[in-house]
């Protein structure tokens, strides 16, 4: 019977029913547990580098929105298409990897690094635009701030999409577990972004 | 509506994070000194912010399938800091913390 192979949703169709038939507790997380403990962290770290950030604008309101006038805010918002898309790969190749399709999977997941590529494209294009202007890490708080923060982002961008690349070189044996594992630290960052975006480019 | 009954929900989720990314444009500056979005400006964009990161979470990273208590951590994360950012900046825009 075909539905043998297929798991989780195809099976139940249910939305309350675990699709890759994980238990509860640590285990009911998508892939490796010790990429959990790595996500918490990053978002504990982020969260207090954000709310930092909004504290350092409150204390210097005009610093802050003649820095952010210089920032492209359209920039900003197609780089979240950008993430949400490569996103969407990603989490498609691990449903593809769950329904025993393997190399749709590993396809998935390099097109999700080649979109992902894309967000870095627009990065250094405004960067040199901001660079160019004569702005940089020394020119004031807010750009100290912006140049961290999106630094450090894009630096998780940079391993997200190596991690994806890697994953889709996997055995057959690790595979599952892999696309899981991968996936997550990608949503992650794409998690990250969609606050990082309103707080830094648009919140005025 | 054929189309849309047959998306399935992640389908759902990306074009949900794509549309209400394209409602933030609306609030991007192109280099000139801009006001202030103010207090509901910044509340409408962190609340956008949550319920794209809560698609995010539920259906990307599906926690929807991992049990109450991390929805709730990680949903609960989101709604904190993006609801403390809030605080702050409507703090500085009353007048509660003053610029030094």
């Amino acid at each position: 019977m075909a539905d043998v192979e297929m798991t989780g949703l195809e099976i139940t169709g249910l939305e309350a029913v675990d699709p890759a038939g994980r238990g509860s507790g640590l285990a009911a997380l998508p892939g490796n547990l010790m990429m959990w403990i790595l996500i918490f962290s990053e978002l504990a770290v982020f969260g207090v580098a954000f709310l930092g950030f909004a504290v350092a604008r409150v204390l210097d309101p005009t610093t802050f929105s003649a820095g952010q006038a210089h920032l492209n805010g359209t920039a900003g918002a197609l780089n979240t298409m950008v993430l949400v898309t490569s996103g969407y790969l990603a989490a498609k190749g691990v449903a593809a990897g769950r329904r025993g399709a393997a190399s749709q999977a590993r396809r998935a997941m390099l097109m999700a690094a080649a979109v992902g590529s894309v967000f870095l494209a627009v990065k250094a294009v405004e960067y040199s635009a901001t660079l160019g202007a004569g702005m940089t890490i020394d020119t004031d708080s807010f750009f100290t701030l912006y140049f961290l923060l999106t630094g450090f982002h894009a630096l998780h961008v940079v391993l997200g999409i190596v991690i994806l690349l890697l994953v889709s070189r996997s055995s057959p044996e690790t595979l599952m577990e892999n696309l899981e594992t991968g996936a997550a630290f990608w949503h992650m960052v794409d998690l990250v972004w969609v606050i990082l975006y309103p707080l830094v480019y648009l919140i005025r | 509506m054929i189309f849309l009954k047959k998306l399935d929900r992640l389908t759902l989720s990306w074009l949900l994070l794509m549309g209400l990314t394209a409602v933030t444009l609306l609030f991007a500056r192109h280099g000139d000194a801009g006001g202030s979005v103010g207090i509901a400006g910044a509340a409408l964009l962190l609340a956008l912010a949550v319920t794209k990161g809560r698609e995010i979470l539920l259906h990307y990273l599906e926690l929807n399938h991992a049990g109450p208590g991390w929805r709730l951590l990680m949903t609960g994360w989101l709604v904190l800091l993006c609801g403390a950012i809030l605080l702050v900046t409507a703090a500085g825009a009353l007048g509660w913390i003053s610029p030094h």
